[in-house]
């Protein structure tokens, strides 16, 4: 179908657009790439009074480096995290993720920030943000604040964002040396939304025991999920000690539904692979440095 | 009755040609080349993004025309299949398609034309598996995507070699 009508428009400072969400609030819907919310608006299930482009805002361009914090802005594309290097070595997990995320011509225009205030389920970049402990900038005419990725999420699509905000910049922060990542999913054909997708991230000291190891999962919830591993299994996998003992506890807490695509056992049994081969991974780098 | 509507003005190139037209700020990129400039070669499919038939070239990259308003495209370079031939005479990556049998109805054939386009203006030497994941988001119904898939390893390889044959 085609978009209903709305009207539009092109601010181009930052200032601009809180002043048109604090007029329109919840009749207003921002559009960066648009690569999630043309679908929506197509399909009628979104028919905003004002669609706020804030593609012609340069001060939510690219990305930046700054006190051990990766700032990314709101018009970062998804297409930067396979062919920018330095961002790419700034952000593994997410490059690693990236080659999933829809298809060349979709990634093209998708925003990283989009993507994650899209909060579907089962994408890639909202279970990257919580695995890296991502803060989201959010911002109103009154003023900014920040909410950890975990506290983003709210239910399918739906996150603590209001009406009268919106995301400039997520900020990232940036790994020590003895830190790795891995991202793994399962999906029906490439580029399709994960069944199951899993992101990690794990710490160690210099004796490369492990300080801090993080799981995001996808797919399996109305919201993507994070668990830090307890100092048990932290502990336990330093000593050695098999990974997948830790992903089967993990696996055993999740209640996915089942589908067409997948029964819920067989998402769960999924999962705990997933977790297993990620976590495994992302020690493995770390302690590679 | 609602507002009156909202008309917006849009500066864009198509294949070489400078085109500027007024147009609702709903309207997608993909009904603007066909319904405002005529140029009915860029086809849709399902209208939300899942296909691919639509894909046209913006400033080098592919993007679904459905999915782009054209507002949002003012002032871009655009390339669409008419762009490809030159009179009569098709381009490697669409003889290619005909010496593969790489169509049967043709509905899908822009979209994949234009996606495998951006692809060799980028990697004019990928792989297969470069090649079945670059167009993994356009869908046929009737080839089965092999012919495809040959049609446009043979493009790169006459593109990279002239004259040799494949």
């Amino acid at each position: 179908m085609k978009p209903p009508p709305f009207e539009y428009a092109a601010p181009e400072t930052i200032e601009e657009i809180s002043a048109l969400l604090a007029e329109y609030g919840d009749e207003a819907r921002i559009i960066a790439g648009g690569q999630s919310l043309m679908p929506l608006l197509a399909l009628r299930v979104v028919r905003p009074t004002v669609l706020i482009d804030i593609g012609r805002v340069s001060a939510l361009d690219g990305w930046r480096q700054e006190n051990g914090i990766l700032r990314v802005g709101a018009n970062l594309r998804q297409q930067d995290l396979l062919e920018d290097e330095d961002l790419k070595s700034a952000l593994p997990l997410c490059a690693e993720a990236a080659p999933q995320i829809g298809h060349p011509a979709t990634r093209s225009r998708g925003t990283i920030i989009g993507s994650i205030c899209h909060a579907d389920p089962a994408a890639e970049l909202p279970v990257c943000a919580l695995a890296l402990g991502a803060l989201m900038t959010v911002r109103s005419a009154d003023g900014e604040r920040q909410i950890a990725a975990a506290d983003f999420f709210d239910g399918a699509l739906s996150t603590a964002v209001s009406d009268e905000e919106f995301v400039p910049e997520v900020h990232i922060p940036l790994p020590d040396v003895l830190t790795g990542f891995a991202f793994c999913e399962l999906s029906r054909r490439h580029g399709d939304f994960a069944l199951v997708g899993v992101g990690c991230s794990a710490s160690l000291d210099t004796d490369k025991r492990i300080v801090t190891a993080r799981v995001g999962i996808g797919g399996v919830d109305d919201t993507p999920l994070c668990f830090d591993l307890d100092s048990a299994a932290k502990e336990q996998i330093s000593d050695g000690q098999s990974v997948g003992d830790v992903a089967e506890s993990i696996a055993s807490q999740l209640d996915p539904g089942t589908d067409l695509h997948a029964t819920s056992d067989y998402r769960r049994a999924m999962a705990a692979l997933l977790i297993d081969r990620a976590l495994q991974t992302a020690v493995s780098r770390a302690s590679e440095g | 009755m609602g507002a009156p509507k909202q008309i917006l003005h849009v500066d864009l190139v198509v294949n070489g040609t400078a085109y500027s037209r007024d147009v609702e700020a709903r309207r997608t990129l993909a009904d603007f080349l066909r319904d405002d400039l005529n140029l009915t070669g860029t086809h849709l499919g399902c209208e939300h993004g899942a296909c691919g038939a639509c894909t046209v070239i913006v400033d080098g990259q592919p993007n679904r025309a459905c999915l782009v308003l054209a507002v949002q495209a003012d002032g871009s370079e655009i390339q669409t299949v008419e762009g490809l031939a030159a009179g009569e005479q098709l381009n490697p990556v669409q003889e290619a398609f005909k010496k593969h049998h790489a169509l049967q109805c043709g509905f899908c054939t822009p979209g994949f034309l234009m996606a495998a386009s951006a692809l060799l203006q980028t990697n004019s030497d990928p792989t297969e598996l470069e090649v079945r994941e670059y167009l993994s988001g356009n869908i046929c119904r009737c080839t089965g995507y092999q012919f495809i898939i040959d049609a446009v390893l043979s493009a790169a390889h006459k593109m990279r070699e002239p004259g040799t044959s494949d």
